[in-house]
């Protein structure tokens, strides 16, 4: 408004006009701090979701080397670490599911469980929610070592705060990996 | 709008003030992600020098000790450092890879090269004796008990931040302990006072 008073004497506005202007400003001002705001607010729950993903998949990088190897039964390894990883984000209020993994670790929750004992190519357990889009190949990981990577749907584990300014969370994700040696019975 | 000031000097005030609430919001922003990022990379390097120690130790502790199989131990923990990433990044820890070989030669006492820092951490994998009492790890006793030994991976990582440009440096350190007595036997992290060590 004052920019255009400079430059254009024609467009002059009236003192009572004043109104009008501060008005305008606002309708122009107030959407992008509300966006500045929702962005710094958004950032920050992404990266505290980041830090609580990670430490889901160092819980369930632990548990499962400590335990039998998936060799021997590699359900039971996905489950058991689906299971701790699930307990960390119910814990964190991210995961519905509070009495073991679920619905919502079916539909939200990718889990890659990669393992290499003495296998010089390595092997994959994948469990839950098909939207895995790549991981890295288990034959990358050193040998006697465990590898837990979570997929998680960013939608469920930050709030939607942008997607009235045309930022959807549709089909993105988090993830956090972990590698872990080997720590159980032999 | 009735107020003190003539109306003259409210020319360009709204602009002044766009201009500095904006240089303001980036500021803030830039410190949040700043910030949220060196914790998420604290976090991750935590992790990582938690595992390399356990690794170590559970590859010492269960073998004849002998300077190769201390050789093996120290690589086995370096391994894990450097196949690790930070943030998606492999190519920091990777270039750790120097440091931490390094502190490895068969000739020493424990093959211990590099005595670790305490304060600013420098680069090593260091093996020795672990009192559980005193929580001092001594790295001048061999050979080691198999109940005693304790690996200790410690480094500093720079890591150039992605929204500021600026280096930042993270330290991390642990030690792990082969614990035979545990049902299975594996290695376990325990606290540390001090180190012991004869350059």
């Amino acid at each position: 408004m004052i920019l255009v008073e400079n430059h254009d004497k024609r467009l002059r506005i009236s003192p009572g006009g004043y109104r009008g202007a501060v008005a305008l400003e606002l309708v122009v001002v107030v959407p992008v701090l509300v966006f500045s705001l929702m962005f710094i607010v958004h950032v920050g729950e992404s990266l505290s979701a980041a830090v609580l993903l990670h430490q889901a998949a160092n819980a369930a990088a632990r548990s499962a080397a400590e335990s039998a190897r998936s060799s021997a039964n590699a359900t039971a390894l996905v489950s058991g670490v689906t299971t701790v990883a699930n307990t960390v984000l119910a814990a964190g209020g991210i995961s519905s599911d509070s009495s073991g993994p679920g619905a919502w670790c079916d539909a939200h929750m990718q889990v890659v469980v990669q393992e290499r004992v003495s296998n010089p190519t390595g092997s994959e357990d994948v469990g839950g929610y098909e939207f895995i889009l790549s991981a890295p190949p288990a034959s990358e990981i050193p040998v006697e070592t465990i590898r837990v990577t979570l997929f998680v749907r960013q939608s469920e584990m930050v709030p939607d705060l942008l997607s009235g300014f045309g930022f959807s969370m549709t089909g993105k994700y988090l993830q956090a990996s972990v590698l872990q040696p080997w720590n159980g019975s032999p | 709008m009735k107020s003190g000031v003539p109306k003259s000097t409210r020319k360009g005030a709204a602009l002044v003030w766009l201009v500095g609430s904006a240089a303001l919001v980036v500021s803030a922003m830039t410190m949040v992600l700043e910030v949220g990022w060196l914790n998420l990379c604290r976090s991750e390097v935590r992790v990582i020098v938690e595992n390399a120690a356990l690794a170590g130790a559970r590859s010492w502790g269960p073998a004849a000790d002998s300077a190769a199989v201390r050789t093996v131990a120290k690589q086995v923990a370096i391994q894990l450092v450097t196949s690790s990433t930070v943030e998606g990044s492999n190519s920091e820890l990777a270039a750790l890879e120097g440091a931490l070989n390094a502190s490895n030669d068969e000739d020493e006492t424990n093959n211990n090269a590099v005595c670790p820092a305490a304060t600013v951490l420098n680069t090593t994998v260091f093996l020795g004796e672990f009192d559980a009492s005193t929580c001092v790890l001594d790295g001048t006793v061999t050979p080691v008990a198999a109940a005693d030994r304790g690996c200790l991976v410690q480094f500093t990582l720079t890591l150039v931040s992605p929204f500021t440009g600026l280096s930042r440096s993270v330290q991390a350190r642990a030690l792990a302990l082969w614990d035979p007595a545990a049902s299975p036997a594996r290695s376990r992290l325990v606290s540390l006072t001090s180190v012991t060590c004869v350059p």
